[in-house]
């Protein structure tokens, strides 16, 4: 049987959740996804960020050059049952196309880690916003340091 | 579609590899790589970046005591919260305006998640006199260049172009310049950031767009050489004789770019 997939986009590059919360066992595959680099095109300065961090990693990661969609139908084909997944995107419109082919593929999508749990109504001042989640974002952040 | 090798023997070739292979989807010119390596960063790493205390009072000066690490968070190789975490450790007091720029991140998520189509649509209409019809909707070659009539803004335009950073200062005046300055829509500033800015995330750097442009907030962002000389003078050119166009008191610079505004 097929290790399960984790299939990583640009928003998740974390060495931490990769290992210890979300993909523990799993494979990685990381596709630069030819049909979002055309939707946003970058420079190469940003390609070679990603690359590098990705390459950084103490784990072995799949890197494809290619439209997302056939890179993981192509999985699928050469791993009969095999099973997929991935972390939703913060971006909006990459979480768009992220849950699109995920949707095609039968990949899992995962909802993303959060520091603190925004405020459940629209809050369009800054100050407004962090007034009302600073005490949770402190509380976390202490938390995450051990010291609560 | 292409498999890629994980190994390299330097930055140079992987470069190389990058502009062979992606050659088409990548924006034009610029194929050098950023000095700003991406790599995975220890704890102690981190904490070498963070000076909340002095983050406090210099933050907003082009050599202030930013940490830098907005492109690892960008791509999630940090997270904002351990960055939190880490600034606590000297006290919640020195951490609070590090730990609120943190916050700015999420606040952004929080305006896109609420107005996705704000991303690349006005929120609001301009406060500026003018309607949206009134700005071109691309960027003119000296800006694109780093050629416009202001030294300090061509240092900017090179950091952007060479580095794939900007100080967050810096990205105000750009930003103020080519659309009140310039005339041109938000949205064609917005997206050459997003290419180049190696921490270029939409969410922020849109609404930061919107922000500067006056379509999300009551009044538009204008700087003067004077504001620019104050916070960057010590590293960048801010004589007048070679900014010309920035070199003016606000009530000019105002009564210049928002006429019908004034009228």
């Amino acid at each position: 049987m097929s290790p399960q997939l984790f299939w990583l986009h640009e928003e998740v590059l974390s060495e931490g959740l990769l290992q210890k919360q979300y993909a523990e066992g799993c494979r990685f595959l990381f596709v630069f996804d030819t049909v979002w680099l055309t939707q946003r095109p970058v420079s190469l300065k940003r390609v070679q960020f990603i690359y590098e961090a990705l390459v950084a990693m103490p784990f072995e990661i799949e890197i494809v050059y290619g439209d997302a969609a056939e890179v993981l139908k192509q999985q699928v084909r050469q791993h009969p049952g095999l099973t997929g997944k991935v972390i939703a995107p913060k971006d909006p419109e990459l979480a768009e196309r992220v849950e699109g082919v995920a949707s095609e593929v039968g990949v899992s999508v995962l909802e993303r880690p959060r520091w603190f749990a925004s405020p459940g109504k629209k809050v369009s001042r800054f100050f407004k916003f962090y007034n009302s989640v600073r005490s949770e974002a402190l509380q976390a952040a202490r938390i995450h340091r051990g010291e609560l | 579609m292409r498999k890629l090798p994980s190994k390299f023997e330097n930055r140079e070739a992987l470069a190389a590899l990058i502009a062979e292979t992606f050659g088409s989807v990548l924006i034009e010119g610029h194929r050098q790589p950023s000095p700003i390596q991406g790599k995975v960063m220890s704890e102690s790493e981190l904490a070498e970046c963070i000076q909340p205390a002095a983050y406090a009072r210099t933050r907003n000066f082009y050599d202030g005591a930013v940490s830098r690490l907005s492109p690892f968070v960008r791509h999630g190789v940090v997270d904002r919260k351990t960055l939190a975490s880490i600034a606590l450790a000297g006290g919640d007091k020195p951490a609070e305006k590090f730990i609120q720029e943190l916050v700015w991140g999420e606040f952004w998520q929080h305006v896109a998640e609420g107005d996705p189509r704000g991303l690349w649509q006005d929120a609001e209409p301009y406060k500026t006199g003018f309607s949206a019809r009134d700005y071109a909707s691309e960027l003119p070659q000296d800006i694109l260049t780093g050629t416009t009539p202001n030294a300090c803004l061509n240092h900017f335009i090179r950091d952007l172009h060479g580095t794939g950073y900007v100080h967050n200062h810096a990205r105000m005046y750009l930003a103020a310049y080519v659309v009140h300055f310039r005339r041109i829509q938000w949205q064609a500033g917005a997206a050459w950031f997003l290419a180049h800015l190696l921490d270029g995330d939409a969410a922020a750097n849109n609404f930061s767009w919107q922000w500067v442009a006056s379509t999300f907030g009551s009044k538009p962002y204008i700087f003067n050489l004077e504001n620019v000389a104050k916070y960057c003078g010590n590293q960048v050119d801010c004589r007048p004789e070679t900014n010309p166009e920035l070199d003016a008191s606000y009530e000019v610079l105002s009564a210049r770019l928002f006429p019908e505004h004034a009228s």
